[in-house]
This record gives C-alpha cells, structure tokens and sequence, in this order.
C-alpha cells in the first residue's frame, strides 16, 4: 500500500496527462503497468495518473519501423507477430527469457525506460536495437533512447510523458544476439550483453552496436570494441580479439551481488557467446 | 474512491484506496481465496489472478487499474459441486498439499490453455516458471495439466 497516494485519477488524453503532471509536480507520478511504484513505494508520491485510457496498449508496424506503446507489456510483445519477426524470432525468445511470464505481463515499455535502472534488461536490449522514443511535451517528439540516457530522466518526465517506443525494421543482413547471465531465470542479470551487427556480402562487419549491462551500472555501448569488429569477417582470431577488448575496456564494479573481477570475467564470456551466435547464422 | 469492475463475472463496485494493491482490494473484501503477498514483487505468483485473461500477480497490480476491467479469482472458474477440470485434474493427481500456491498456479494453466488448447509439456513448464511451489513439487502439477487436457477435449466431444 503507498500510504501517502490520496488520488488516482483517469486522464482521457496525452494533453490532460501533461497538464496533470505538470499541476501536481513531483508528488505525482504516471502509472504505465505500475510495478515500480508498487515495488518501490516511494512516499513523495500522493497522486497516481493512469494512462489507461490512452490507447498505448499497442504493436504496429509500417514500411520502416515497429511502434510499440508505451502500456504494451512485455508478455504482449512476446506474443507479437510483428516482433516474431525480427531477427527470425530471436527478439521474441530474449523477451520470454525476461524475469517470469506473469511478471512479463505487468512490465510495460514505458515505465521500464522512464525508471531506466541500470540492470533493466529492457533498456539493455533497446539500446542494442538503438530505439528511439516518442516523447510527449504538448507535441510529439522523437529522441533516440542513447540520447534519453544521458539526460537527467527524473526532472525531464516532470514535464513530458512516454508515448512509444520505435525499432528499425533491420533487413536480413542485421544480426542480433542477446545475453543475460542470472543467478536464476527470474532474476536481473548480474551482466547482460547485447549485440547488433550487419553484415556486407563478403560477411564483413558494416555496422556494429555492442551493449554491456548490469556492470552494475547501466548499459553502455563499447564503442572500441565496435571500432574494432569494423571490416573485420568473425574468425576466431576476431572473436577472441573482441572478447580480451571488451574485457580490458569494460567498466564495472563490485556490489553485494557479485564481484567487478567476476564480471570483468563475464563480460569475455558473454562476448565469444553472443559472436559466436551471430557466426552461425550469416 | 470508487473502483468498478468485473470480478468473476459479476459487476462489483468497492472502496478503494488510491495506493493499494488489488490484492488489497480483494483480501479486504473478503476474497480470501486470493493467497499471497508474501513476496510483494509478483515472484512467488500465489496472489494471480486473471486480468482480462492475462494472468498477473495481483500484489503488483495497483487497485485503480482494474477499473472497468474483468478479474477472475479461483473461485470464478469452479467450485466444489462444478469444479473446472484442472481444479479437479490437480486433486486427482496429488498436485496439491498445503495448497497455498495452487489458486495461483491453477489460473496461469486457465490462461496456457484457454490461449494454447494442446500445450507441450516445454510450454507448461514455461508457464509454471512464475510460481513456487515448496510441498507437492512440479511433476505432479505437470501431470495434473496434461490430465486437464484431456479432460477438456472429452468435455469439448460431448
């Protein structure tokens, strides 16, 4: 029970919502799935704003892009047609790997960016995607996620909400692999990597995008390892290259779950795992 | 404030404060056959309920989200004298001791199958993986589902 909540109010569009926020600053907060707010209680809060009435319970897709609203949750995203698919499924299976289905249902997009916690699969696994967000301020505006990192998240949603979350298309000459190492399939990882990379004929790297999370802090690109695996075709030679980079240039830190050198250790593994992956297919 | 919403097929309108869980709200309303709230994370799944269908741990649900919704509770799939057939299929198969997580189990197997009629025993497993369960044990839950299955498809030719 968050004691100190004594309204819960109902807006009937995107504009009442902001007006609302804005009105009721930092005592109010917006209810995508609301699973946050019941885990953390946070007693600042005294006025609920569900955004349930706005339609943003929804996957679409048009030539380029999948748009998915911001309620949609991440059981719904499992069962999409539209996500199954990416990367021939592969997205689809890393979403039914993420903590346990009937938790998947409460989930939504949207508050797993707003609160955007450093061990959040789901930012991890957008940032790999390099999503972009439909922000709403009074106007729409979209921002890549990366960018959405960088600002000071808790003041810029007192004054816009998350409206969606929009993911390339990628043609068959992407390829994606995502990891997760758990103490148990439920949990949150205690290092998570994501990769996205596309491929020229001669099945040399054109484009790369590696993510590391849960260091324990949050998912950051490795862009020297990305430099690295540019033109490069993935021999073994390149993966166990890529694999000492990226255990040389991660950043991460001991906390009471596991230890910075364990992680540092993980974050080879999951490296040659996720490379690997990617070999087999193209 | 006022919440208004399906609960077992049946339109119920209940007091409600603006920060409870609707596990809060049911318990308080006498819908003890809601078990849970231990974890208060939606880890353990004993306080599920189906929520349009979609099976969700009600401990996270805030109370205010089901407003004009429809939530099912163990006691709206069956009872005693007409017991849906996996509530049958589980006390046929010794898949219940103290029976704490069973409500809970029993309506994510409601949903697996009302989505899936013909789930392999990979997809139940799946399913159960939202719930602990620390007397009975999960061979005999599986057991207990596929019997459900096959109750439901003689149901369905008679």
């Amino acid at each position: 029970m968050l004691k100190n909540v004594k309204e819960y109010l109902y807006p009937e569009s995107l504009n009442e919502a902001l007006d609302l926020l804005k009105k009721k600053g930092k005592s109010a907060r917006v209810v995508g799935g609301g699973l946050d707010i019941i885990w953390r209680s946070p007693k600042s809060v005294e006025c609920l704003i569900d955004l349930e009435n706005l339609g943003l319970s929804y996957i679409e897709e048009d030539e380029k892009r999948i748009k998915i609203g911001a309620k949609t949750t991440i059981g719904e995203a499992q069962k999409s047609l539209v996500v199954g698919k990416l990367f021939k499924g592969k997205l689809t299976k890393v979403f039914s790997e993420i903590a346990t289905p009937i938790i998947r249902n409460v989930i939504s997009f949207g508050g797993s960016v707003a609160r955007n916690y450093p061990w959040s699969d789901i930012t991890a696994i957008l940032l790999t995607l390099d999503a972009s967000l439909v922000i709403f301020t009074g106007e729409e505006k979209e921002m890549k996620l990366s960018e959405f990192m960088r600002v000071e998240i808790e003041e810029f949603l007192d004054e816009a909400i998350i409206k969606e979350v929009r993911i390339d298309k990628f043609d068959p000459s992407y390829h994606f692999s995502y990891i997760r190492f758990t103490r148990t399939s439920a949990d949150i990882p205690l290092l998570d990597e994501g990769m996205l990379l596309k491929f020229d004929k001669e099945k040399k790297v054109e484009d790369a995008i590696v993510v590391i999370g849960a260091r324990p802090f949050g998912p950051i690109r490795m862009e020297d390892v990305e430099d690295f695996l540019l033109g490069k075709t993935l021999t073994d030679e390149v993966i166990g290259k890529a694999k000492e980079l990226v255990m040389e240039t991660v950043k991460v830190a001991d906390d009471m779950r596991i230890s910075g050198d364990y992680r540092r250790e993980l974050s080879g593994v999951l490296t040659n795992r996720n490379l690997m992956s990617i070999r087999e297919e193209i | 404030m006022k919440i208004k919403f399906k609960l077992n097929g049946e339109y119920v309108e209940f007091d409600a404060y603006p920060g409870e869980s609707l596990f809060e709200l049911l318990r308080r309303n006498g819908h003890t056959e809601v078990k849970g709230n231990n974890c208060k994370t939606g880890e353990c799944g004993a306080c599920t309920v189906l929520l349009d269908g979609v099976p969700v741990p009600s401990c996270t649900i805030l109370a205010g989200r089901v407003k004009d919704r429809s939530v099912i509770t163990i006691k709206g799939i069956g009872d005693m004298e007409k017991p849906h057939p996996l509530q049958k299929s589980f006390v046929e198969e010794g898949a219940v001791q103290c029976g704490y997580c069973i409500p809970g189990i029993i309506l994510s197997m409601k949903a697996l199958l009302d989505e899936n009629p013909d789930p392999t025993r990979e997809d139940i497993k799946k399913a159960l993986s939202g719930h602990l369960c620390r007397c009975t044990g999960y061979v005999q839950q599986i057991e207990a589902v596929e019997k459900a299955i096959k109750l439901l498809k003689e149901e369905e030719n008679v």
